[in-house]
């Protein structure tokens, strides 16, 4: 592989990344590469600093110091919504808007700068293969059970086609059966394409085993090798 | 007119009603009977004041003491007007002054210049309580409107981020919530005009009739002062919504709460 190849297989970089809330250091100079196909585990205790990382990486917080390159460019100011619809994050309880099932998938439609439209039955396609049906898309959003709403977030997350995906214990509130759906729909969309990639938290060591083929561990905000 | 005026003897009669709050207070045990008395003390110490300093203001005149009254007033209207506001950011102490500043004394300047032209253009005895009026009602929908946008945004956190991470942007992830608190600002004004005339008659229309204005005149004043007021409001509500906007988003489209 040449240097230029190197360069374009990086999908983001994150680097230096630091954030304090008070006396609290949530995020100490952490660095971390995201490349096409990489599946990053990341572990580590309650509080370790695991959802931080990822909400640095989507750039959901203000950070104190450090950058974050997508792409091949900085990403900073106009750049960061395009930015978030490749590196989607998906957070630990789903969040629903009023209205039905059907309104909350639009949602990511209905922004502006988005050419793709609302796909109906790739919507009921992937809903189903979550052990959903289709009934589901004229339902109340706000009616759903924990479960449900954790798979509409990710189908609306999926349907918006992001390349990375950053998956803040995607799982935690799913029983077993849900839970290996998941994590078959997860790694159909990653081997469906060699450039997705993402980093899946989770206390599950077996489930990281399954899902990652690069394990990081985090402890007080720096991380450390699997 | 003389018959208007109040000896300090019949304004005690109208302080004897008060009893009839503190008998209630005490017969329900409504444990209000201090603050009553208390409010009261300041109500009478509060305008007492005012009425020493408007006196010494009518006097002079002249323009100094007149900006130094209105911008008192105006800061103290800005300042109380987050005084009840459970929910706030750093600076909002300023976004109240700025939007209560900027939206009041715009449409003060336009109803003294177009509407009134009162000679001298400051003359207190009109441009004072003009203002008073616009102050005391666009501090209240300033007030609500940023309570209601920064309590939101905390209440509905997940719902804004989880609009970001889709690529919203951060007028897009907080516009709903933005226009929710506008609308919410707006509703106490909206009702007084709808009702104005029906339930009440208003304070300036109530003042002007009992100084002998004809009705008619008095009528035109108080269309005049509510639509004003309403667009001192509705300005003013822009303006402090569209300060906390930027006070509470970065410009990498992150909410900072």
């Amino acid at each position: 592989m040449n240097q230029n190849a190197i360069a374009v297989d990086v999908l983001v970089r994150a680097s230096n990344l630091t954030r304090r809330v008070g006396e609290t250091t949530l995020l100490d100079d952490v660095s971390i590469v995201i490349r096409s196909g990489q599946g990053w585990g990341l572990t580590g205790k309650s509080g370790s600093g695991k959802s931080s990382l990822l909400r640095a990486v989507a750039m959901l917080d203000p950070i104190d110091a450090g950058s974050v390159e997508g792409f091949g460019a900085m990403i900073h100011s106009e750049a960061v919504p395009a930015y978030r619809r490749k590196v989607a994050y998906v957070g630990q309880r789903p969040s629903m808007v009023a209205g039905s099932v059907e309104e909350n998938l639009r949602l990511p439609f209905e922004l502006r700068g988005y050419s793709q439209t609302f796909n109906r039955d790739a919507a009921v396609g992937l809903l189903e293969s979550l052990g959903r049906s289709a009934a589901l898309l004229d339902q109340d959003a706000s009616r759903l059970s924990g479960g449900e709403q954790q798979s509409v977030s990710l189908t609306r997350t999926l349907l918006a086609e992001p390349q990375v995906l950053l998956l803040d214990e995607p799982t935690a509130s799913l029983d077993p059966a849900a839970t290996e759906l998941v994590e078959r729909v997860l790694l159909d969309w990653k081997d469906a394409d060699g450039s997705r990639a993402w980093i899946w938290t989770s206390h599950d060591a077996d489930q990281i085993d399954r899902v990652s083929d690069q394990v990081i561990r985090m402890q007080a905000g720096r991380l450390i090798d699997g | 007119m003389d018959d208007l005026m109040l000896s300090p003897w019949e304004v005690s009669v109208a302080a004897l009603l008060l009893v009839v709050n503190v008998v209630v207070s005490w017969w329900l045990r409504l444990g209000l009977g201090r603050q009553i008395v208390l409010s009261a003390v300041r109500m009478v110490a509060q305008l007492s004041l005012l009425g020493l300093v408007l006196k010494q203001i009518f006097a002079l005149a002249s323009f100094p003491p007149v900006m130094l009254l209105a911008a008192a007033m105006t800061i103290i209207a800005g300042l109380s007007s987050i005084s009840r506001v459970e929910n706030r950011y750093p600076s909002i102490h300023l976004t109240a002054i700025i939007s209560v500043w900027a939206s009041s004394w715009l449409v003060t300047a336009v109803m003294i210049t177009a509407i009134v032209r009162p000679t001298p253009w400051y003359a207190p005895q009109i441009v004072i309580p003009l203002l008073g009026m616009v102050l005391g009602n666009s501090l209240t929908g300033i007030s609500l409107a940023m309570d209601r946008f920064v309590s939101e945004l905390k209440n509905r956190r997940g719902e804004v981020e989880m609009r970001l991470s889709l690529g919203a942007t951060r007028w897009e992830a907080t516009r709903e919530i933005f226009a929710a608190s506008a609308r919410t600002a707006m509703v106490p004004i909206l009702n007084t005009m709808s009702v104005a005339g029906i339930v009440s008659i208003p304070g300036m229309m109530t003042g002007q009739l009992l100084a002998g204005a004809p009705p008619i005149q008095a009528v035109k004043y108080q269309i005049m002062i509510m639509f004003v007021i309403a667009a001192a409001i509705a300005i003013g509500v822009m303006i402090a919504l569209g300060i906390s906007f930027y006070r509470v988003t970065t410009s990498d489209h992150q909410l900072k709460l």
